[in-house]
C-alpha cells in the first residue's frame, strides 16, 4: 500500500515533525509513505536520510504522479482540490483536518464524496466541526495526534529558576488568545509576586512587540514577562522539564482547537496543566485528576486553580504524573501510528 | 501607540491581501518574488549592506568554531574607537585578544555614516539600528556556539531583540555602567527610559555592575544582587611614546577625560587654581564649556590627546585629581583615570567619587577644597610609586573580562538557558 501525503509548507513546524515520524514508522505497519510539499523550505533538514522519500513540486506536477499512489492524504493543503484528476482520482483523497482557523476551516465545503473518501481529525470536536462544515455523507473519524519522540522520552530534572514558571506557548494570535494570559498573569501576581509567566511563542504578523510591550507595561507584569520569541520545537520538551522543575505549570488561554497540542505535550512532559473547559481540552483533561478546566471565556476564573497548584507541590506533581499516563495512552508515537495504519487500510479496502 | 497598532493591522491587512493576490506554489509568486529580488539587487547600497552583512555572519560563524566557538554581541553606546579608553572597548578588545568573536551594536545618529563593518579581526561592527531592524538575522545566525550578550546601556529598542535572543539561547548581560537615570536628570542620556532599565534589571540571566553604589541602588529595586566588576586597567596606557615636557609649578597637577559641567567640579577647581597661584594644573580632555574660556593662567587646557600620549602629559605632573562633584551622576563612577593614573605612577587626590576597592590608600578623598588642598600637600609627599603600580596591574581588563564571565557561569540562571539549549549553548 502506498500513500501520499501532501503539505503546503516545507518549514521547520510541527507537521512536517509529525510527517517525519509517519515516514519512518507506517513502512513498519506495511504503509510505504512519502510526503509532497507544494514549496520548498528550511525543514528538508527534518528528513535527513529520507531525502528520497519527500517530494516538492506544484500541483501540475503532483498530478503528473498521484496515479502512483493508493491514497493521498492532504493534510489542511486545500490546494489539492482543484485538480481535476478525472476517474482514476475518483474517492482516493483523505482529508486530514486539523486547523482551528474558521477562515481557513472553510476550505472543508469544497469537498466532496467524487474525491474525499474520508476525513480524519485528532478530536470528536474537529470531528463536529468538520461535520458542520460539509453537506455530504463523508466518512469522518478520529485519529490520535502522535506526540513527538523528544516528548515521550522520560522527563529530566532541571536546574532551579528560583520562582514558579506559568508557562503559555503557542501562536500569538487572536485565536490562541495570548493577551488571555497577559490578563490573567495580571490578575495572579495581584495574588502572590513571586512568580514569572513565560510566554513562549511568535506570532505571523508584524509588530508583534509594539502590541505586547504597552500591554505588559499596562497590566504591570512587564518584568515579570519572560518572552521567548520562536522557540525551535525541539527545546520546548526541556522549557517543559524547567518549568515542571521550578514548581511552576502550563496554562493555555485559547479560544479555539482543533486538538491542544501544547497543553497534551506539557503532560507528556508530567507538567501541571490547566487549560479552557470546552473541548476538545475536556477530551483528554480530566479536571482535578489530570488537569484542571476553567470557564474559556472567562481566563481570571484560571486564577484559583493555578494558585491552588503553585500552593499544593503534592497536587501538582501528582496530577503532571497522571496526566502523562493518560495522554500516553492515547497519543504515543508508536500507538497513533498503528491506528492511522489502521485506519488508512480499512478506507482502502473500503474503496 | 494606538496609532501604531492601527498601522500594524493595515499592514498586515494588506500583507493577507498579497498573500490571496499571490499564494504560494503559483506562477504568480514566483514572478513576484523574482521581481522583488531585482529590484533590490539594482536598488540602493543598503540592500547590498545587508547581503554583504549576511556572508559576513556566515564567515564569522565558521570563524568562531574554529577559534573559541564564543560570540559576543556587545551593545554599546559607543563606537569602538581606539582613541577612546572607555570599559566597552576594553572589554571587547580582551575579548579579542581571547579569541572571542564579536558582533559590536553601537549607537549612531540619524544620517550618520556607518564605520566600516570589518576594522578589526575578529569583530563585525553594526549599527545598532541594524540590530533593531532584523534582530533575528543576527541572532539566528550563530548555532552551535556559546553566546553571550553584554548590554552596556539599556537601549529601550532592546525588548523585542531580546525576546528572539531569549529564544535563540544566548545568555544576556547587562552591565550596569552608570546610574542612568541620575544621567538623565542632568540633561544627558535622552533615551533613557527607567521601565525598560527594571524590565532590563529583571530579565538579564546576568547582573554585573562596576560600583558598590549601583549595586545597592539595584538591590534596593529588585530581589537580585548584581556580581561587582568594577572598570579596570589597560596597561599599555602607562607607556610613554615619547618625553614631552610641560612647563611645572611648584606643585602640578594633572587631569585626563571628560569635562563635562554635569560632573567635572569646575568651581572647585577655579578655587584651587585661585588660592595656589603658583601650582600649575593641566587638563586634558573634552567637552569643555565655553563659559569657562577665561580660565585663571595656572590652568592649562591642553585639548583631547589620542590615549598613547597620555602617559608623556602625565609624567609632568606631582599629583593626579579627578575633581568631580558630590552628586548622583558620579557616585555610582569607578573613573577608568584612577588606575591609569595610578599605573602611570602617580599618587590621587579625588572628590564626589570612592578609591577603588583594595586601591583606598592611594587614592584621597576630600570632601571640599580646603581638604582637596591639604590631601595634595600630603599625595606629593607620599612615595609609594611601586605599591600604586603594583595594584593598578592587578586590576586588569584581561582579569576583569575573567570576573565578568565567572559570574556569568554562576549564576542559576545561566544554569537554566544551558539546560534548555544543551549544546547549542
Amino acid at each position: 500500500m502506498r500513500v501520499l501525503f501532501v503539505y503546503k509548507y516545507l518549514t521547520i513546524g510541527g507537521v512536517e515533525t509529525v510527517l517525519r515520524s509517519r515516514l519512518d514508522v507506517l513502512p513498519k505497519l506495511g504503509v510505504s509513505a512519502e510526503a509532497w510539499f507544494l514549496e520548498d523550505g528550511p525543514g528538508r533538514v527534518i528528513f535527513d536520510g529520507i531525502e528520497d522519500l519527500i517530494h516538492v513540486g506544484t500541483i501540475r506536477e503532483l498530478t503528473s504522479v498521484m496515479h502512483d499512489y493508493d491514497l493521498l492524504v492532504s493534510m489542511d493543503t486545500e490546494e489539492v482540490f482543484d485538480i481535476d484528476g478525472g476517474e482514476g482520482n475518483q474517492r482516493r483523497w483523505i482529508v486530514e483536518f486539523h486547523t482551528p482557523y474558521r477562515d481557513v476551516q472553510s476550505y472543508l465545503k469544497k469537498v466532496s464524496t467524487k474525491q474525499v473518501a474520508a476525513i480524519l481529525t485528532p478530536s470528536e470536536y474537529q470531528s463536529r466541526v468538520a461535520e458542520s462544515l460539509i453537506d455530504t455523507p463523508i466518512q469522518i473519524l478520529v485519529v490520535p495526534n502522535p506526540l513527538r519522540r523528544e516528548f515521550v522520552d522520560e522527563p529530566l530534572n532541571a536546574p532551579s529558576w528560583g520562582e514558579p514558571i506559568i508557562g503559555w506557548i503557542g501562536r500569538m494570535d487572536e485565536l490562541k488568545n495570548w493577551k488571555g494570559f497577559i490578563s490573567l498573569s495580571h490578575e495572579l501576581l495581584k495574588r502572590r509576586r513571586d512568580v514569572s509567566f513565560w510566554l513562549i511563542g511568535d506570532s505571523p504578523s508584524n509588530g508583534i512587540e509594539q502590541e505586547l510591550e504597552p500591554l505588559a507595561r499596562d497590566r504591570d507584569i512587564y518584568g515579570r514577562l519572560y518572552w521567548f520569541r520562536n522557540v525551535d520545537h525541539q527545546f520546548i520538551p526541556r522549557f517543559l522539564d524547567l518549568i515542571r522543575c521550578s514548581g511552576g505549570l502550563v496554562v493555555s488561554t485559547s479560544l479555539g482547537e482543533s486538538f491542544g497540542m501544547t497543553i497534551a505535550e506539557a503532560m507528556a512532559r508530567s507538567c501541571a496543566v490547566v487549560a479552557p473547559g470546552d473541548s476538545p481540552f475536556s477530551e483528554f483533561v480530566r479536571d482535578g485528576s489530570s488537569g484542571f478546566l476553567f470557564d474559556g471565556n472567562r481566563p481570571s476564573t484560571a486564577v484559583e486553580p493555578i494558585m491552588r497548584l503553585l500552593d499544593d507541590d503534592t497536587m501538582r506533581t501528582c496530577m503532571g504524573e497522571r496526566g502523562r499516563e493518560a495522554i500516553l495512552q492515547e497519543h504515543h508515537p508508536a500507538g497513533a501510528a498503528v491506528k492511522l495504519a489502521d485506519v488508512l487500510k480499512m478506507i482502502l479496502r473500503k474503496l | 501607540m494606538i496609532i501604531r497598532i492601527t498601522i500594524n493591522k493595515i499592514r498586515n491587512f494588506l500583507m493577507e491581501l498579497l498573500k490571496r493576490m499571490f499564494p504560494k506554489g503559483s506562477c504568480r509568486r514566483r514572478l513576484l518574488l523574482r521581481a522583488r529580488d531585482k529590484l533590490e539587487y539594482f536598488g540602493h547600497v543598503e540592500a547590498r549592506s545587508w547581503r554583504r552583512l549576511d556572508s559576513l555572519l556566515a564567515e564569522f560563524n565558521s570563524y568562531a568554531k574554529k577559534r573559541n566557538k564564543t560570540v559576543v554581541t556587545v551593545i554599546s553606546p559607543v563606537r569602538l574607537d581606539k582613541n577612546e579608553g572607555q570599559r566597552v572597548t576594553n572589554l571587547t578588545h580582551e575579548m579579542i585578544r581571547k579569541d572571542i568573536v564579536v558582533l559590536f551594536f553601537y549607537w549612531r545618529w540619524e544620517n550618520e555614516k556607518a564605520a566600516p563593518f570589518i576594522e578589526q579581526r575578529g569583530i563585525l561592527q553594526i549599527p545598532m539600528d541594524m540590530l533593531l531592524r532584523k534582530p533575528a538575522m543576527f541572532f539566528r545566525s550563530f548555532s552551535g556556539l556559546r553566546k553571550f550578550m553584554l548590554i552596556e546601556y539599556p537601549h529601550p529598542g532592546m525588548y523585542g531583540p531580546m525576546a528572539i535572543a531569549n529564544a535563540e539561547g544566548w545568555i544576556s548581560i547587562y552591565d550596569v555602567v552608570d546610574d542612568w537615570a541620575a544621567f538623565h536628570q542632568v540633561g544627558q542620556a535622552h533615551w533613557y527610559d527607567p521601565l525598560f532599565e527594571e524590565y532590563l534589571l529583571e530579565q538579564a540571566d546576568v547582573l554585573t555592575a562596576v560600583h558598590p553604589y549601583l549595586i545597592e541602588m539595584i538591590e534596593g529595586k529588585i530581589q537580585r544582587s548584581p556580581v561587582l566588576v568594577p572598570n579596570g586597567l589597560a596597561p599599555q596606557v602607562s607607556d610613554i611614546d615619547k618625553y614631552r615636557r610641560l612647563e611645572k609649578g611648584t606643585i602640578t597637577l594633572g587631569y585626563f577625560g571628560y569635562l563635562s559641567e554635569a560632573w567635572f567640579d569646575w568651581s572647585m577647581v577655579l578655587r584651587i587654581a585661585e588660592g595656589n597661584p603658583s601650582w600649575l594644573i593641566y587638563l586634558v580632555g573634552y567637552g569643555f564649556s565655553s563659559a569657562y574660556d577665561q580660565l585663571p593662567s595656572n590652568i592649562v587646557f591642553l585639548g583631547k590627546k589620542p590615549r598613547h600620549q597620555l602617559a608623556s602629559y602625565a609624567q609632568n605632573w606631582d599629583v593626579a585629581i579627578i575633581p568631580f562633584k558630590k552628586e548622583a551622576v558620579a557616585r555610582g563612577a569607578d573613573p577608568i583615570k584612577t588606575y591609569e593614573y595610578l599605573a602611570m605612577g602617580l599618587p590621587v587626590v579625588a572628590s564626589g567619587v570612592e578609591a577603588p576597592i583594595g586601591g583606598e590608600k592611594f587614592v584621597r578623598i576630600a570632601s571640599d577644597t580646603a581638604s582637596f588642598v591639604d590631601m595634595v600637600h600630603q599625595a606629593v609627599k607620599e612615595e609609594t610609586v611601586h605599591e600604586r603600580n603594583r595594584f593598578a596591574r592587578t586590576c586588569t581588563w584581561d582579569r576583569r573580562l575573567d570576573t565578568l564571565f565567572s559570574a556569568s557561569l554562576d549564576s542559576n540562571r545561566v544554569h537554566c538557558k544551558k539546560f534548555l539549549f544543551g549544546e547549542a549553548q
